[in-house]
């Protein structure tokens, strides 16, 4: 109960201690009686009414008043007027007809004839009784159109003449008007003081509340005196729906990016950058995978044409080429012709491992060990359908350490998945053409509670290490497709919504909350 | 990466030890091969393209076997040479290497004759690289008489391949026969094609393309004659071995070919060594030599106490880090405890990331929403649409998505085609995008990192991005000029060139009304893109 006495605004306290007294009122009268503009009458008494505490009555009244004619007529006489006086004596009609012009004279003849005030026989016209009578007095009309010199209500103009003023017709305008009598019933006010715990003798009281603070309130002297403490501020409705702010937003792939690269820096990863578009020799040659390998064939692989690329120094490419036509570092090798013409074609990088071959080819002796880091967009040459997708995200890591083993990337790869939040990692025996010994991380979903693949990791071959860097060197390495795990931490099923750019979506997806 | 179904009586009867299906499962995956499902009478699995030897039921339980230790080392086969079969070759151009081989007591039901087949189609797409290093051909031997020549055929030679219902010339069967149709490509610019012949002219198979309907291999076959041609001998030979071991691993006696006088097929083991620090080192472990050998053995491997003798189907490997990997799955990765590394070194996050970064939350503090499309295209978005001139832009050769053909060499496109697939939502609308455009500049290509920014509602115009741009430039801490421009994309008196330092790093303005009806927009929009580069002088 209390709060409904809190939850009612000024205005509506204002109307119902103005019933309380009156019991019902015109929203007029209401707004004479408490001084609010109509318009807050007319809003207050409806919340009012939503909150069943007043009842509504809504009335029509017409008001009658004289029309342009009609005021015309009022103003200079009525054309049956000016005829009474011109026929006095009797005249022609044609002579009639002269005096008063052609349509003023047949109206009035009308009119005339119609009441009974004249007679016409053979061309002459001339006054009947009642056509004296009315040269003397007045006319019902002109009785009628006196009454309404000031509009009035239809309600309260007597029927005769209310009969006259439509039988003429076209000298007034009607207008109709809705008026709204709000009444507080025995029953309701009843009700309100039992809501307000009031018995039913009890006047209604209500403090004057004050709705929002104002500058001048803030700044007066009154207010800087403490006065502000006994003032009652009216309760708002906490579940009235609001407009949304205007925001800006960072795209949801952008955060998930972010958090993946805040956990290779705190692993100790130095981060990479590099081109999308890579020569083979870089995206695939220097990672020992044959010029025939079908993962580079044109319906896998983005080929960029016409131009070719440069090749690195001419030192480098030997041992490439030597890697795969007879061998390093004791490998039998691919044993083929490798082709440089191949190996200038330009791809659009298919994987990050061309990042960390580049990386590594930069390295001297006093470098290691060192970690380096990538995360960015990749590409395959595919059809776009739900999960499908011919660019995708992929995070991958490498790690150069003479000191390091199979049981260090396992390590790494822990530590790794643990911060991403999968506490349970498990690894499988796999194949990728550059690293040996190779494997799988399958995870534990923590949510879903099965086991999902999420990587490939292995050691660098030393076919692809030793061309790169001088010398056999261990480089752990693993790298994951990242949509996956944005897809899930999202719930996305279809893979195109990624970059989908459906701006209510992208603002209201949650951010990425994860630590 | 090629999925195979394979029976599973088949592989359980080849093993004596009895597995669950758990323990199946767990030691098919534990070898290296993605377990899709086990059931009761299949088993699907993804094999690594380097293991062409697990692709069929006799060759997984052989190497299941070593890994649970019912039966480990190097499997021997016997060549029988009693009975050897003659064949000649005149080394066509096309196709000058061949090999072949003989294998006798199998015979074939449905199922087996469907799993070679399945391996067959397997070897051809991988390890053949879809036909062209290695075309199979697989016979009834019976029909044959020998000896067989393999030779040069021309073009008008006549026989009647297999999956047609009549005799057709060769030139015929590469221009209609669906086979033909595909692999014609691998012929193209020869006058002769390849075909083994018999010694009454039957022809056997025109490799890489189909065999001849009379020597066909039906259900209830016991003999066959198995072909292989390509350019590369050891790809060639590696690939007989495969097919020939499979064959004898299912039952059968592999019989010796001489072809021009070489016996094939040459089942001969690689000898390597490996050294025990190495493998340590690697693996981190402490295994002995007799532990090391006994990895190896298991994994069927052959050892002595200086040599390794990798079996002839095991063509993966090419150096003792292979030998090691198999060391690692014959003691089982879940049997190396993961030893968490001294975390040693600073990490750091690029600059360019950085200052990307920087840009990123200036722009959505300022009341931006960041949007993200895809680098990929197309030509009618960047230039038509646009009203640019035709340019030369960055292509895919081969896109498989025709939509998706060129890189964008500009950012703004990309987010007026997001707006006008968001112009059911309220105005105004408030983008950005930070990301790499690529251009072709003097006959070279060059990525750059750019940002753009489109506002567009009702009453949008010019003041609202110079607006956007002086709270920008000044969180920037950087002053910028503008100088009256024209571009094709905007309005004429409402575009501004944005400079530096006196140095030009992009453009603001509004967009043209034509380009707003391109891209079926329903407000005026003005827009910026600048070079990120230029924004970071510091």
């Amino acid at each position: 109960m209390q709060d409904l006495k809190k939850s009612l605004h000024d205005h509506e306290k204002k109307i119902l201690l103005a019933l309380e007294e009156k019991k019902e009122m015109t929203e007029e009268e209401l707004a004479e009686e408490t001084s609010l503009p109509n318009a807050s009458v007319s809003h207050a008494s409806l919340w009012l009414y939503s909150k069943d505490l007043v009842e509504i009555k809504e009335s029509k009244t017409i008001h009658l008043e004289l029309n342009k004619e009609g005021k015309n007529y009022l103003e200079e006489e009525l054309p049956e007027r000016k005829a009474l006086k011109e026929v006095k004596n009797g005249l022609e009609v044609k002579e009639l007809k002269e005096r008063l012009g052609k349509k003023k004279a047949k109206i009035a003849i009308t009119w005339l004839m119609k009441k009974n005030l004249a007679r016409i026989e053979a061309g002459y016209i001339e006054l009947t009784e009642d056509g004296e009578e009315a040269l003397y007095g007045k006319t019902k009309e002109e009785k009628a159109l006196e009454y309404l010199k000031k509009p009035r209500k239809e309600e309260e103009v007597p029927d005769d003449i209310l009969e006259t003023l439509k039988e003429r017709g076209k000298i007034i305008k009607e207008t109709e008007e809705t008026k709204r009598t709000v009444q507080l019933t025995e029953k309701k006010e009843k009700e309100l003081k039992d809501r307000l715990e009031l018995e039913l003798g009890d006047k209604l009281e209500f403090k004057e509340k004050i709705n929002v603070l104002t500058h001048r309130m803030l700044k007066s002297d009154e207010w800087k005196d403490g006065e502000w403490k006994g003032k009652e501020f009216r309760q708002y409705d906490i579940q009235a729906p609001v407009k949304d702010r205007k925001f800006g937003k960072k795209h949801f792939v952008s955060q998930a990016m972010d958090y993946v690269r805040k956990i290779w820096i705190e692993l100790g990863f130095k981060e990479m950058n590099g081109p999308l578009i890579n020569s083979t020799f870089w995206n695939f040659d220097a990672l020992f995978v044959p010029q025939d390998h079908p993962a580079r064939e044109l319906q896998d692989t983005f080929y960029i044409e016409p131009e070719q690329a440069d090749l690195p120094e001419q030192e480098l490419v030997e041992r490439v080429k030597e890697a795969h036509e007879e061998g390093v570092a004791g490998s039998k090798g691919w044993q083929y012709d490798w082709s440089e013409e191949e190996a200038r074609k330009r791809v659009l990088r298919t994987h990050a491992t061309v990042l960390s071959a580049k990386a590594i080819s930069k390295l001297t002796e006093d470098d290691l060990p060192s970690k380096y880091f990538s995360v960015g967009r990749c590409f395959r040459n595919e059809s776009l359908d739900w999960s499908h997708l011919f660019e995708f995200n992929q995070v991958e890591g490498i790690v150069v350490d003479p000191d390091v083993n199979f049981k260090h990337l396992l390590g790494y790869l822990k530590q790794f998945f643990g911060k991403l939040g999968f506490e349970k990692a498990r690894f499988r025996p796999a194949y990728f053409p550059y690293t040996e010994p190779s494997l799988e991380i399958e995870v534990m979903h923590p949510v879903k509670k099965s086991w999902i693949e999420l990587g490939g990791a292995g050691i660098f071959r030393p076919e692809v290490v030793e061309p790169l860097l001088g010398k056999e060197v261990p480089v752990l390495a693993w790298g994951m497709g990242y949509d996956r795990l944005i897809m899930d931490y999202y719930d996305i099923q279809d893979i195109r919504k990624l970059y989908s750019n459906d701006l209510k979506t992208l603002k209201e997806m949650k951010n990425w909350m994860r630590y | 990466m090629p999925t195979v179904e394979l029976d599973k009586k088949r592989v359980i009867k080849t093993i004596k030890t009895e597995l669950t299906d758990e323990q199946l499962e767990h030691e098919i995956s534990m070898l290296g091969t993605d377990v899709g499902s086990v059931s009761t009478s299949k088993i699907n699995v993804e094999v690594f393209p380097d293991r062409p030897d697990l692709l069929y039921e006799e060759g997984l339980a052989k190497n299941l076997k070593g890994l649970i230790e019912e039966e480990i080392g190097l499997k021997e086969y016997e060549i029988n040479k009693e009975e050897s079969f003659e064949a000649e070759t005149e080394e066509p151009e096309a196709r000058p290497v061949a090999a072949a081989a003989v294998v006798k007591g199998l015979t074939v039901n449905e199922k087996l004759l469907e799993s070679l087949m399945q391996l067959q189609e397997k070897l051809h797409v991988t390890h053949g690289r879809r036909r062209k290093e290695a075309a199979i051909g697989l016979h009834n031997l019976d029909p044959i008489t020998f000896p067989v020549k393999y030779r040069g055929v021309s073009k008008s030679f006549s026989f009647h391949p297999l999956q047609a219902e009549e005799e057709m010339t060769a030139r015929k069967v590469l221009e209609e026969h669906p086979k033909g149709r595909k692999f014609a490509h691998l012929l193209e610019g020869y006058k002769k094609f390849p075909a083994w012949i018999d010694d009454n002219g039957m022809l056997l198979s025109l490799p890489p393309i189909i065999n001849g309907k009379q020597t066909q291999v039906t259900p209830g076959d016991n003999e066959f004659f198995l072909d292989v041609t390509g350019y590369d001998k050891k790809i060639v030979m590696q690939t007989l071995n495969i097919m020939a071991t499979a064959m004898a691993d299912m039952g059968g006696k592999i019989h010796e070919v001489r072809l021009n006088g070489e016996t094939f097929p040459d089942l001969t083991p690689d000898k390597m060594t490996i050294e025990k620090d190495y493998v340590n080192k690697l693996l981190g472990k402490n295994f002995s030599e007799d532990e090391i050998r006994k990895e190896l053995e298991k994994m069927r491997f052959g050892t002595t106490e200086e040599i390794v003798f990798v079996p002839c189907y095991r063509t993966d490997v090419l150096h003792q880090i292979d030998l090691v990997e198999d060391i690692a799955v014959a003691h089982g990765y879940e049997n190396f405890e993961p030893e968490i590394p001294e975390l040693r070194g600073l990490g750091s996050e690029s600059r360019l990331t950085f200052f990307e970064k920087i840009i990123n939350s200036t722009m959505t503090s300022l009341g931006l929403v960041e949007c993200k499309n895809y680098h990929l295209t197309n030509e009618k978005t960047l230039i038509q649409k646009m009203g640019r001139k035709k340019q030369p832009l960055v292509k895919a050769t081969n896109p498989v998505n025709e939509n998706y053909d060129a890189l964008r060499n500009m950012l703004t496109p990309g987010l007026l085609k997001t707006l006008s697939n968001n112009t059911h939502h309220s105005f105004p609308q408030e983008v950005f995008e930070t990301g790499k455009v690529i251009k072709r500049e003097d006959g070279r290509i060059k990525e750059s990192k750019r940002l753009a920014a489109i506002l567009s509602g009702p009453k949008i115009g010019f003041t609202k991005i110079k607006a956007l741009a002086n709270s920008l430039f000044s969180q920037l801490g950087l002053n910028y000029e503008l100088t009256r421009t024209r571009k094709p994309f905007l309005f004429k008196g409402r575009a501004a060139k944005i400079s530096v330092k006196g140095k030009e790093i992009g453009w603001m303005g509004e967009i043209h009304p034509k380009v707003l009806t391109n891209f079926d927009l329903p407000h005026p929009a003005v827009g910026t893109e600048l070079r990120l580069a230029a924004l970071n002088v510091k």
